[in-house]
């Protein structure tokens, strides 16, 4: 066996359906179970108030953009930075396009970086930042694997 | 210890399938495509990514899996072959087994004439991505 891929991951407000992992469902369906059995043996206000234990954890669940050597995940979507033929680089929009061989495209959007991450961990980074920085990683990858590919500025 | 997990064909109907996570189908693909020892390079990132796609395909099932033996990679869904891909720049000499989820080799004789999946596991397989000398 190997070691997994390491990926590297960015808080990013895709569309896509949030991917919960495997340890955050066992985590949610064993404090479930904690809960409904503190109610059937002690109290069914506290069970009920544990409940909101694993109800966070669903919910909270973070939408993720997964940088690895070759790929990208974002959603249901992946990226492999040897298919990309093109990228176009719009600073005044906040926008990166990757364009594959297969016809396939991927957009990073600058207006998706969450606000509310910044808030919490009270970083002065701007959303700006976070998407020059991304972008830049990305561009980096994605030449690093295709010796072919084009950047165009837009 | 060897176990037979399926014989071909074996038809069952279809049920109602939770969508396999796509970064862990990425990874065993990518480790599937590493114990070929199939260089980085531009054919193997187009293979990978039609085989990423391909396992996680809403239509697929949870036994629906890739093959590889000699030279050739094949895409099976309810028992039947559905894709192939010749990989002739490919470097094994033993028959691969992979679904969205796990990678293990399996008994080439077997499934050659029976159609069996013999599980042996990754021992002896490199998994690691080829170096470019």
């Amino acid at each position: 066996m190997t070691a997994p891929t390491a990926f590297t991951s960015f808080r990013y407000q895709h569309t896509d359906e949030v991917t919960r992992s495997r340890q955050r469902v066992v985590f949610v369906g064993a404090t479930v179970v904690l809960a409904l059995a503190v109610a059937a043996m002690f109290a069914v206000p506290v069970g009920a108030a544990l409940l909101v234990v694993p109800l966070f954890a669903w919910v909270a669940a973070p939408r993720q953009l997964l940088l690895g050597p070759r790929y990208l995940l974002c959603g249901n979507t992946i990226v492999y930075f040897g298919n990309v033929k093109r990228m176009t680089l719009s600073h005044a929009h906040g926008k990166l396009r990757l364009e594959c061989t297969n016809g396939m495209a991927f957009v990073l959007e600058r207006r998706r970086f969450p606000r509310s991450v910044l808030a919490v961990e009270k970083l002065v980074k701007s959303k700006a930042t976070r998407f020059d920085k991304l972008a830049g990683k990305i561009i980096a990858q994605a030449r690093a694997t295709s010796a072919n590919v084009v950047l165009i500025s837009a | 210890m060897h176990t037979v997990l399926s014989s071909l064909p074996p038809v069952v109907e279809p049920a109602v399938q939770r969508p396999p996570n796509l970064q862990r189908t990425a990874q065993t693909v990518e480790r599937f495509l590493n114990a070929l020892r199939l260089a980085d390079d531009s054919a193997r990132t187009e293979l990978e990514d039609t085989l990423v796609r391909w396992l996680v395909d809403g239509a697929r099932l949870q036994e629906d899996h890739l093959v590889y033996q000699q030279f050739a990679i094949s895409c099976y869904s309810r028992g039947h072959m559905i894709e192939h891909y010749e990989v002739p720049w490919a470097d094994q000499t033993r028959t691969l087994w992979c679904n969205a989820r796990k990678l293990s080799a399996i008994d080439g004789p077997a499934f050659t004439l029976n159609a069996q999946l013999i599980m042996q596991g990754t021992g002896g397989l490199v998994l690691t991505l080829p170096v470019v000398a």
